[in-house]
C-alpha cells in the first residue's frame, strides 16, 4: 500500500523540521532497572521526535514504558533503582544526558514543565499553593516575594481558578481534584517552559474534568507556543488535543504518525487492534480485545515484540530477528516487517 | 489556634487532678509504712502511732488527698517529712540542675539527630547511611545508666580529662558547669539521639519518596534546598511528636542518670523520697514533672500545627 500524503492539519513544524531541530528529540533511548543483578532493560531504543509547537501523543498500556520515559526526558528517574542505559535526548539541539546536575536544574521548570498524573499526590500538603509556585518562578527568574505572588495569582487566572487571590494562600487539601490539576498545570507553565511533558495528566479525573483539563493544555501549548508531550492510554485524548502520535509497546515505539494517518491509516497491527478496541458510538458490536497479555520486561521476545499477540504474524520472520523502527517519511515510522504486504484497517474503513 | 492551647490548657487540670490521685493512691497502698520508715527499726508502737497521727497517715485516703489539694490551690504543696523543709523549696533547689541536665539534653538530640536523620534519609542504602543505622541500632541498646558509668570510667577515672561527678548545683560559672554536666547529657541523650535518628531517618526516606518531592525537582528545585524545605517540613512532624516525649522519658530517666553521677537534681530528690517513703516530696515532684511534660506535649502539637497544616482542621 502506498502512503497517503499528508492531507489534514499538518503541523507546520514538520515541514521545517528539516532546516531547524525540532523541539525534542530522543535517539535510541534504553532505559533499564538496575540494582544488584544486571540492569534489565524496560524501554529499548526508543526513538521520538517532536516537533516544535505540536502535540504529541505518546500512547501505551499500562506497563508500556510511557512515565519512565517522559522521566527519563527531565532526567527525574530515580538513578538507584532506574537508569538510562543508552541514548540521546537532544532538547532544541542540545543534548539533555550529558549536562551536569545544575545546568539539568536550570533545564528542568524553565525549558522543561512537567505535568503529572495524580493531582493529589502531586502537591506538597505542608506548603500552599503560593508558596509552590513563587520556589519555582524565583528559582528561575530574580523576582521579589510581592512579584512572584503577583505572577502565582496572575498563574491561577490562566488556568482558569477562581477567585486566585483566595486560592493562592489555601494548601492543596482544601481544593477539589481538578482545581489541582490546575494548579499543576499553572506549576509546569510558570516559567514558560518551551517543552511541555504531561504524563497522564487527565487520567486521574473524572470525566467532565477530563475535558476541561485537556481544553486547558492544548489552549495553553498554543497561546505559549509549546511544544507538548502527552502520555496517555486513550486513544480518545489523542483524537481530542494531538496532532502527532507516537504508539507505544512493550518498551518500544511501534509507530509514530500524524494523528490523522494513524486513525485512517495505521502501519502497525498493534494500532490496528488498539483502533478496532475503541468503542463507536451508533454501532452495535461486542468490543474487540487483544487476546494475550504484554510481555513483561526482561520477557520480551526475540524478534517482534507483538508476535505473539498478533493475527499477521508470521514465522520465521516476525520472529527470527529485531524488527527495526522504520523510517517512512519525515515523522512518520513503524515497526513491523509485513508493513508492505499489509493493508491495515483504520476507522471508518 | 488560641482556641486549641486554651482547651488543652483546661485539660490539664483535670489530667494533673488524676495523676496526683493516682500516684497518692499508689502510695497508700504502698507495704512500707512511712511512719516506720521514718522513725526506723526499733520504735515503739506507741511513737510510730504518734507519728501516724501527726501525719495524718490515720486518716481516710480521700480526706488526706482533700487536706493535700487543698494546700496545692493555696499554693502550698506541702513540708517535706524529713527535716520539715517546704516541699516547694527542695524541688526549687533541684529543678536548676535537672533542667539544665534535661533541657542540654533535648538540644543536643535535636540538633544531632535531625539533621543526621534527614541526611541519612536522603541516601537510604548508601554506606554512610548504613553505619549510622548500625551505630543508632547499638546506641538504643546500651541503658543510659550503663552508658554512665562507662563514660566516668573512660573520662574521668582513666583520662582525667572530666570530673567523675555530675552538677550538685548550678554555680553560674559556665565553664565549670559545663564539665560537670557533659558526661551525664552525653548518657542521658545518647539514646534519645539513636531513637530520634531512626524516626527522622525513616519519615525522610519515605517522605523523599512522594510524588510533591519528584514536582518540586521538576520545577528545578536543588536537592539543597528540597531538604530543607518540602522534606524537613513534611518529614518532622513526627519527629516533634516524639522528642516531646522523649524529654518525658528523659526527666525519668534523669532521677538514674542523676543517682549514677551523684548530681542533685529533682531526679535524685525524688529517688531518695520514694526510698525513705517522703510522701509529700514525692507528690510535688510527680506534679511537676507531669506539667511539664503536658507542656511539652502542647508545644509538640503546636509545632505539628505549624507543620501539617491538613491536620488543623482536626
Amino acid at each position: 500500500m502506498e502512503l497517503t500524503p499528508v492531507q489534514v492539519k499538518v503541523p507546520s513544524a514538520i515541514v521545517t523540521a528539516h532546516a531547524r531541530p525540532p523541539a525534542l528529540q530522543v535517539d535510541g533511548l534504553v532505559i533499564g532497572l538496575v540494582g544488584r543483578r544486571a540492569p534489565m532493560p524496560v524501554v529499548t531504543g526508543l526513538d521520538l521526535t517532536l516537533a516544535r509547537q505540536e502535540v504529541l501523543g505518546l500512547v501505551g498500556e499500562s506497563g508500556s514504558g510511557k512515565t519512565l520515559t517522559s522521566l527519563a526526558i527531565a532526567r527525574l528517574l530515580d538513578g538507584r533503582s532506574v537508569q538510562v542505559l543508552a541514548g540521546t535526548v537532544t532538547l532544541f539541539g542540545r543534548d539533555l544526558l550529558t549536562l551536569s546536575e545544575a545546568q539539568m536544574r536550570s533545564v528542568r521548570g524553565k525549558e522543561i514543565g512537567m505535568i503529572f498524573q495524580d493531582p493529589m499526590t502531586s502537591l506538597d500538603p505542608a506548603f500552599t499553593i503560593g508558596y509552590q509556585l513563587t520556589s519555582v518562578l524565583r528559582r528561575h527568574f530574580d523576582l521579589s516575594r510581592q512579584a512572584a505572588r503577583r505572577r502565582a495569582v496572575e498563574l491561577l487566572g490562566m488556568v482558569g481558578i477562581g477567585d486566585p487571590r483566595r486560592r493562592v494562600d489555601q494548601y492543596p487539601h482544601q481544593i477539589s481534584g481538578g482545581m489541582r490539576q490546575r494548579v499543576m498545570i499553572a506549576l509546569a507553565i510558570s516559567c514558560e517552559p518551551k517543552v511541555l511533558i504531561a504524563d497522564e495528566p487527565t487520567t486521574a479525573l473524572d470525566a467532565t474534568t477530563q475535558a476541561q483539563i485537556l481544553e486547558l493544555i492544548k489552549d495553553l501549548a498554543q497561546t505559549l507556543h509549546m511544544s507538548t508531550i502527552i502520555t496517555t492510554h486513550d486513544l480518545g485524548v489523542v483524537a481530542e488535543v494531538c496532532d502527532t502520535v507516537a504508539v507505544m509497546y512493550a518498551g518500544q515505539i511501534v509507530e509514530q504518525a500524524t494523528t490523522e494517518q494513524l486513525f485512517y491509516h495505521p502501519q502497525h497491527p498493534y494500532t490496528e487492534r488498539l483502533l478496532l478496541a475503541l468503542p463507536r458510538v451508533g454501532v452495535e458490536q461486542e468490543m474487540l480485545g487483544i487476546p494475550g497479555a504484554p510481555p513483561r520486561a526482561g520477557q520480551f521476545p526475540e524478534g517482534c515484540r507483538f508476535a505473539p499477540r498478533c493475527g499477521h504474524a508470521v514465522e520465521p520472520d516476525c520472529v527470527a530477528h529485531v524488527v527495526p523502527l522504520e523510517h517512512l517519511a519525515p515523522g512518520r515510522t513503524a515497526r513491523c516487517v509485513r508493513r508492505p504486504e499489509l493493508t491495515l484497517r483504520g476507522v471508518r474503513t | 489556634m488560641l482556641q486549641m492551647i486554651m482547651r488543652r490548657t483546661l485539660i490539664a487540670v483535670p489530667l494533673l487532678l488524676i495523676v496526683s490521685f493516682a500516684v497518692f493512691a499508689l502510695t497508700a497502698l504502698s507495704p512500707t509504712d512511712p511512719a516506720r520508715a521514718i522513725l526506723g527499726e526499733g520504735a515503739t508502737p506507741d511513737s510510730v502511732r504518734a507519728l501516724r497521727h501527726q501525719l495524718g497517715l490515720d486518716q481516710p485516703l480521700l480526706h488526706r488527698y482533700w487536706t493535700w489539694l487543698d494546700g496545692v490551690f493555696h499554693g502550698s504543696l506541702g513540708r517535706s517529712w524529713f527535716g520539715n523543709v517546704p516541699v516547694g523549696t527542695k524541688i526549687l533547689q533541684g529543678l536548676p540542675v535537672t533542667a539544665a541536665l534535661v533541657l542540654s539534653s533535648l538540644v543536643l538530640t535535636a540538633i544531632i539527630a535531625v539533621p543526621a536523620g534527614l541526611y541519612a534519609g536522603m541516601r537510604t542504602g548508601s554506606p554512610l547511611d548504613r553505619v549510622a543505622s548500625f551505630a543508632a541500632g547499638l546506641g538504643l541498646a546500651m541503658p543510659e545508666f550503663w552508658v554512665a558509668l562507662l563514660l566516668i570510667l573512660v573520662f574521668s577515672e582513666k583520662l582525667h580529662l572530666l570530673p567523675g561527678t555530675g552538677a550538685t548545683s548550678i554555680t553560674g560559672n559556665v565553664l565549670d558547669d559545663a564539665k560537670h554536666l557533659i558526661l551525664p547529657i552525653v548518657a542521658l541523650s545518647l539514646p534519645q539521639i539513636c531513637a530520634l535518628f531512626r524516626q527522622t531517618r525513616a519519615s525522610t526516606a519515605l517522605v523523599a519518596n512522594q510524588d510533591y518531592i519528584r514536582t518540586a525537582r521538576a520545577g528545578g528545585i536543588s536537592t539543597h534546598e528540597l531538604v530543607w524545605t518540602r522534606v524537613a517540613k513534611n518529614a518532622l512532624v513526627p519527629s516533634a511528636t516524639l522528642l516531646a516525649l522523649q524529654l518525658g522519658r528523659m526527666i525519668g530517666v534523669a532521677a538514674v542518670v542523676e543517682s549514677v553521677t551523684g548530681m542533685h537534681g529533682i531526679g535524685s530528690i525524688a529517688v531518695q523520697a520514694a526510698l525513705s517513703s517522703d510522701i509529700p516530696i514525692i507528690l510535688g515532684v510527680v506534679l511537676v514533672t507531669a506539667a511539664v511534660v503536658m507542656a511539652a506535649n502542647l508545644l509538640a502539637d503546636i509545632a505539628t500545627h505549624y507543620l501539617a497544616p491538613k491536620a488543623r482542621q482536626s
